[in-house]
This record gives C-alpha cells, sequence and structure tokens, in this order.
C-alpha cells in the first residue's frame, strides 16, 4: 500500500519548492486510511484481551435479587500467582461488607461488592461475606466460596529467571562492548596524529564537553 | 525463606530519600544550565 | 503508631461511607474539577509560551536538537513515571509482593541501558527524527514494515492504557464521571502538544517531575507517619506470606520480563528515540543515566503504598487503585490535592510524549514517505509542521473512541504489547553496533519473537511475555545474522539535508580497522558516561 524511501537514498530537501498540493492531500488521506486501518486492528485486538480477561473486569454484579447475598462465583479455580478477586451481589441496605476466611478472620472490610486476595501460599481458601446494616447488625450472610492456590513449580520458574538473565547479560555485553569499541576507535586517530583534523573533529563531535 | 525487615526498611527509606535528592538535583542542573544560558 | 491506625480506621470507615460506590472519595467532584480547570490551564499556557520558540519543523519535533542537561533528565523521569507507576507499581507490589516493587523498578535499567545508546543515535543520525526512520535506513523494508506496526501498536496502547488511566484515577480520587476525566486529560495534552511541539512536552515534563518527586516523598512520608514498616512487615509476614516470599515463582518470572519489557519499551519507541535527538550532543547519555537513577526508587516507594495497605486496614476491591487510595486516605482534603496533581503531572507527562513521538512517526514514516512515492516531491518544512497537527489531533481522537467504552484491566492492556516491543531489543541494538546486522535477520526476530511471545502471554501469562519475546527474537536474529550476513555503512545513517555532513562524517568513521566482531564505532571526543 505504501514505499519507504530507499534507504541509502540522500535527500534534497531544498527542492521541495514545486510542490503537488492534491497530491499532497491524497497522501494525507492514505496515511489517514492506514490509520484508520491501524485502529481496526488495535480494537479487535483490545476486544480479545478484553474477553480473555473478562474474568478480572466485571463492573457492577447488581443484577442479582436484592435480599440474597451470594458470591458471583463460588468455586474460584486454581490461582497459580496467589491472588484473585472475590465478588459478590449487592444487598438492599447493607454499608458495609466483611469477608471472612476459614478461621474466621477478616479478610476484607469496604463497601465494595469485591475483595482482592493476595500473597496466599499453596493450599485451599474458604470465604464468607456479610453484609452490615447501618445500625452495624449482620443482615446476611453468604455460602461458602472457595479459591485453590497452587504456585507455579520453582524450577520452571527459576529456569525462566535464568534464562532472562542471560538475555540481559547478552544485551548489556554487545553494549558494552560495541561501547569499548568506540571508545577505542577515538584513540586511533588521535595516537596516528590526525594533524590537521584533530581540534575539528573534537568541536564536531565534543560539544558535551562544555558540561 | 523471607525477605528481612532490615531489606523492606532499606528499600523504602532508601527510596525515599534518593526520590528527594532527585528532587533536589533536578533543580540545581536548571539552575546550572540558566546561569550557563544552556538550557534549550 | 497502633493507636494512629486505628483512628485511621475510622476514619476511613467514615469516609468510605459517605462515598456510594466501591472506592472512598475524599476529593469533592468541585475541587476535582477545580484542579483540573487550573492545571489544564497551567499547562495549556505554558505549551503556548514555550511554543513560541518551535518556529521550525526541527523546533516542533525535536525540540531545536538543544536541550541542556537540567531539562533533558526531567523529560527522561516525567515521561518514564506514567501514571501506571502511580497505579500499576502498588498493584503489582499487591500481586507479586516486594519481587513485584523491585521488578517495577529495574524498568529503570531500561533508561542506563538507553544511556550510551543515545550518544550513538544522536551521532550516527545527527539529523534524524524517528526511530522507525533508522530502522528504515537500516533495514528497509523489510525491517521497517514491522518495526512500524510494532511501534504504532504500543504507542496507541500505552496512550489508551494512559487515557484510561486518567479517566479512572480522576473518578476514583473525586468522583469525576469517567468519560469527563479521560476527555479532559486527553483535550489538554492534545492541546499544548498541538501549539508547542516538543518544546512545550519537555518544558512540561521539568515542572511536572519535580511535582512528581515531591509529591511521592510528602505521600510516602505520611504513610510511614501513619505505620512502622515493621508492622507492614509483620502483617504481611501474617496474611499474606508469599508478598515477602524470595522464592515467589510467578514473581522471580516476572523479575526479567519486566526489565525485559522495559529494555524493549525504550530501545524501540520513539518517544525516546525522539528525546535522543533532541538533547545536545553529548547530554542524552547523561541525562539518561540521571533520569534512570531519578526513576529507581520511584515504584519502590509507590509500591510500598500497596503493600502498607493491609496493615493499614484498608480493604482492597481493585489493585490498580490501591495506590492512590492509601495515600487519599491517610492525607486528607489537602493530600487529596496533592494526590490529584501528582497523578495528573504523571499522566500529562507521558500522553503528551506519546502524541509528540507518535505524530512523528506518522508524519516522517507514513506521510513523507507516501507523500514522496506519489509525487516525488520533498515535503517542506511548513507541510510537515501542518502534517504533525493533523496527525496529533487525529491521535487524540482515536485514543479518545478507543478508551471511551472502558474496556480491561490496565495491566492485561499494556502487556499485550510486551512481547512485541522485547522483540525489537536485538534489532536495534544489533542494528547500532553490528555492520553485520541483516534486514532477514531484523524481520526474523521481531515476527517469531512476537509470535512465540504472544503464545507464551497466552499459555502461561503476562508475566512472561516480553522474555519469551526477547530471547526467542535475540536467537532468532543471531542466528539469521550468521546465515545471511550484512555489510552496512553506518554512514549512510548520517542523511543530511544541508552542509554539517561534509564536518560531521569525517567524525563518523566508518570504518572497522581491526575487523572486531563486525562491530564498529565512531570517532567521539569521550566523557559522556563517566
Amino acid at each position: 500500500m505504501w514505499k519507504f524511501g530507499q534507504p541509502s537514498g540522500r535527500r534534497n530537501r531544498r527542492g521541495a519548492a514545486e510542490r503537488n498540493g492534491s497530491a499532497m492531500r491524497r497522501a494525507v488521506a492514505a496515511a489517514l486510511c492506514f490509520l484508520g486501518s491501524f485502529l481496526g486492528m488495535l480494537c479487535s485486538l483490545g476486544f480479545a484481551t478484553a474477553v480473555f480477561s473478562s474474568s478480572a473486569i466485571a463492573d457492577g454484579p447488581e443484577t442479582a435479587s436484592p435480599d440474597k447475598l451470594s458470591f458471583v462465583e463460588t468455586e474460584l479455580g486454581e490461582s497459580r500467582e496467589g491472588y484473585f478477586t472475590l465478588e459478590w451481589s449487592a444487598v438492599d441496605g447493607a454499608v458495609l461488607y466483611r469477608v471472612r476466611d476459614d478461621a474466621n478472620e477478616i479478610a476484607y472490610e469496604g463497601v465494595a461488592t469485591k475483595s482482592f486476595q493476595s500473597g496466599l501460599s499453596d493450599g485451599s481458601y474458604r470465604y464468607r461475606v456479610e453484609a452490615i446494616g447501618e445500625d452495624g447488625q449482620t443482615i446476611a450472610t453468604s455460602g461458602e466460596a472457595i479459591a485453590t492456590v497452587k504456585h507455579w513449580g520453582l524450577a520452571p520458574s527459576l529456569t525462566l529467571f535464568a534464562i532472562g538473565a542471560v538475555v540481559v547479560a547478552g544485551i548489556v555485553f554487545v553494549i558494552l562492548r560495541g561501547r569499548t569499541i568506540e571508545l577505542q576507535q577515538l584513540q586511533l586517530p588521535q595516537a596516528a596524529g590526525h594533524s590537521g583534523d584533530v581540534s575539528k573533529l573534537e568541536s564536531a563531535v565534543d560539544p558535551g564537553r562544555n558540561e | 525463606m523471607m525477605f528481612p525487615l532490615w531489606f523492606l526498611e532499606l528499600i523504602v527509606v532508601g527510596g525515599l530519600i534518593l526520590c528527594g535528592l532527585g528532587a533536589a538535583a533536578l533543580i540545581v542542573f536548571w539552575i546550572l544550565d540558566f546561569k550557563e544560558k544552556r538550557i534549550w | 503508631m497502633n493507636m494512629a491506625i486505628g483512628l485511621e480506621e475510622q476514619l476511613f470507615g467514615g469516609v468510605v461511607l459517605v462515598s456510594s460506590v466501591d472506592t472512598g472519595r475524599i476529593l469533592s467532584q468541585e475541587a476535582g474539577y477545580g484542579m483540573l480547570v487550573l492545571f489544564g490551564l497551567a499547562w495549556i499556557g505554558l505549551g503556548i509560551w514555550w511554543g513560541r520558540r518551535a518556529t521550525t519543523y526541527d523546533g516542533f519535533a525535536v525540540a531545536g536538537r538543544n536541550v541542556g542537561l537540567a531539562l533533558g533528565t526531567a523529560t527522561a523521569v516525567a515521561t518514564w513515571v506514567t501514571s501506571n507507576t502511580t497505579m500499576l507499581a502498588p498493584q503489582f507490589a499487591l500481586q507479586l509482593g516486594l519481587w513485584g516493587a523491585l521488578a517495577y523498578s529495574t524498568a529503570s535499567f531500561g533508561l542506563f541501558a538507553f544511556a550510551p545508546l543515545s550518544g550513538r543515535i544522536r551521532r550516527l543520525m545527527p539529523h534524524g527524527y524517528t526511530a522507525v526512520e533508522f530502522v528504515r535506513r537500516r533495514y528497509g523494508r523489510l525491517g521497517s514494515i514491522p518495526f512500524l506496526i510494532i511501534s504504532l501498536f504500543y504507542a496507541m496502547t500505552w496512550l489508551i492504557s494512559m487515557a484510561m488511566a486518567g479517566g479512572k484515577l480522576l473518578n476514583a480520587l473525586s468522583g469525576i464521571p469517567y468519560e469527563v476525566g479521560m476527555t479532559v486529560v486527553l483535550v489538554v495534552c492534545v492541546l499544548y502538544t498541538l501549539f508547542g511541539g516538543m518544546y512545550a512536552v519537555i518544558g512540561t515534563d521539568f515542572v511536572q517531575s519535580i511535582i512528581i518527586l515531591i509529591g511521592l516523598v510528602v505521600v510516602a512520608i505520611a504513610v510511614i507517619a501513619h505505620v512502622d514498616v515493621a508492622d507492614v512487615h509483620q502483617q504481611l509476614q501474617a496474611d499474606r506470606p508469599m508478598l515477602l516470599s524470595i522464592l515467589f515463582p510467578a514473581a522471580l518470572m516476572a523479575l526479567f520480563n519486566n526489565m525485559l519489557f522495559g529494555f524493549g519499551e525504550i530501545f524501540h519507541s520513539n518517544v525516546w528515540w525522539s528525546r535522543a535527538f533532541a538533547m545536545r550532543e553529548g547530554v542524552g547519555p547523561k541525562a539518561y543515566l540521571l533520569g534512570g537513577l531519578l526513576w529507581l526508587p520511584v515504584p519502590i516507594v509507590a509500591g510500598f503504598l500497596g503493600l502498607a495497605a493491609p496493615a493499614l486496614g484498608i480493604g482492597v476491591s481493585q489493585p490498580d487503585t490501591v495506590g492512590p487510595m492509601v495515600a487519599a486516605t491517610l492525607l486528607g482534603t489537602g493530600g487529596a490535592l496533592l494526590v490529584f496533581v501528582v497523578v495528573f503531572c504523571s499522566l500529562a507527562s507521558s500522553i503528551d510524549s506519546l502524541l509528540a513521538a507518535t505524530s512523528d512517526l506518522v508524519v516522517n514514516d507514513i506521510a513523507e514517505p507516501i507523500a514522496e512515492q506519489m509525487t516525488s516531491v520533498q515535503a517542506t518544512d511548513a507541510t510537515k509542521r501542518r502534517w504533525s497537527l493533523f496527525a496529533i489531533i487525529g491521535l487524540g481522537v482515536i485514543t479518545w473512541c478507543a478508551a471511551y467504552p472502558n474496556i480491561g484491566t490496565l495491566a492485561t492492556v499494556l502487556f499485550f504489547a510486551g512481547p512485541m516491543v522485547g522483540s525489537c531489543i536485538w534489532p536495534i541494538i544489533g542494528g547500532l553496533y553490528f555492520r553485520r546486522s541483516s534486514p532477514i535477520a531484523a524481520c526474523a526476530a521481531m515476527v517469531a519473537g512476537t509470535s512465540l511471545g504472544l503464545v507464551a502471554y497466552f499459555a502461561i501469562g503476562w508475566f512472561v511475555a516480553s522474555l519469551v519475546g526477547a530471547a526467542v527474537s535475540g536467537v532468532v536474529f543471531l542466528i539469521a545474522m550468521v546465515l545471511y550476513p550484512d555489510d552496512f555503512d553506518f554512514n549512510l545513517l548520517s542523511d543530511s539535508p544541508d552542509a554539517p555532513i561534509a564536518v560531521q562524517s569525517e567524525g563518523v568513521a566508518p570504518i572497522d580497522p581491526d575487523g572486531r566482531g563486525g562491530m564498529v564505532g565512531d570517532i567521539r571526543g569521550g566523557g559522556e558516561t563517566r
């Protein structure tokens, strides 16, 4: 659809005075077309992502019947990162929700109808949520929600950690080596004594020295 | 194996100090640049 | 200390009960609108003021290529402190623990690594504008088409996620409707970028970076005043033990993934290249090094806000707003205003940079080549200047349309770009340092890295996608470079419209007298990266 300039092409921007207005407009139109198609691609990808991660989104589960307090999902499946979001239906008259775990300890307290749990180690976790009314009384209690946490194995994680370390080390090596060779190249002409050019070179490449 | 408390303290306090120094450094650089008229 | 926590819980409870939805808003809508108008007008005013310098396209696109150390450092910090640093870093810490906060801060290594590259870029292409321009000259069309697609995808996802973050954050802090907050943030940034171009972007970045750093210090000190670090540690140990675990598998996988994501973002993105072009010769490496150093503590301090939430008794419903919520809860109205400003600054400093740098891409790498092909005439300065205005407005409109429906969590949308940018690392550094890097190697590396990285994204998770992308593209790149070597003349990069090239090209000697691994370097005066 479009072509790029040749990589080695030297341009003469001074010859640009006689430009063709309509062609320019066409060019802009083409650019807009490109952007349009790009947007289409982006949107479809965005939607794919949204669908893929739909479990993580969810705004307002207010569709449930008002007096019954229950978790949206009672079986949360297996979390491999040790975090998940509990979500429950809203109850009329509730000013506060309190999530308790199997040890009856408070895992969340707040006005939202969801709670983010994280940092859990391997095991299975049961939760109940209570709705608290204005007078501080518990007006409803839900059934149980069960979540399981099973972390990724340590061996594959450490393998990926090691691969990452190797890749980063490779990148740093290339940059440092390239840098060193740049510096060595600097020494060469000076050692050889490019008499006339030296001052010119320095002024051309090192205005940063006035720092 | 847990990160020890001193490590958490170190990075939090160290981070705070570095943030503060950074803001100060920016202002100092600006004054230096301004004096020598090489901001832009 | 503990008594204070008790009091805070009561206060928080009271505050929370006032608000109807799931977040405790501390700032009234009126105050929110007031701050929006105040700072919006301030940025636009500053943009117009600095923008008076932008008389040529060079001024508009790369700020006259003469930016000094103070503004150079500040722009690196401010641009890299995105609203994700205030939203995602606490989320990261809450999901992946201390490793998560550390992993996030390793994104600053990208700035360190880019420091030497920026000097070389500036010298190899003294008249360059964009990263895609480099790839086009270095690798031709084979390399530049995938690179352009990746660049645009990344820029647009970042831009959109930033606009969405704006809407969400302003809503969470002051109850301004998502659509209104998002629109205002976007319109303000479009306006001042439109008036002032790169001058406005870099100038406002300086003010914004100072506000961000000071604001963060104040917020973190407030947190420490309310809760002991020891209490945070104890609470985490009891309730969320994995967050403190050194051997947290997902976090271990995420560490280098995040670092490589940062490398990929900075190495490939025109946001950083245009700054390398904009800084005065010799300033770039220092500014990027210092910028990295200043940025390093930001995610750790912000991440601590997330880790402190459980100890402060703050119920977390949505991990991505935990940071601002902790800050706003502890600091009352005055503090909420501060948080609001910090958030607005970090949003604006990234959105403006993206608008400016991406409009350069659209003008230099899409519109100009098309126009040249169709008319075989060079676009004038004035034409390109006009095109950039259209491009900035167009990007703003596209971003607005995509951000309006408010779908997806922030992390998911942004990390989708991870494998793509990860696969650009090797083509970029190879292209800058090896003369043997060939178009086939670059293209194959980007395509293979992106594809397999996306597979890993869906098969394992976002926390390995960049890592797989970078690793696969590195292997493919090196193999293809051996099989199909090139012999590139680095002089071809310094395409100049005017005379200075005569002097410059002597300095940029494309020689490799010792044949050391096919790497070449140009001659330089030393003392850039001490």
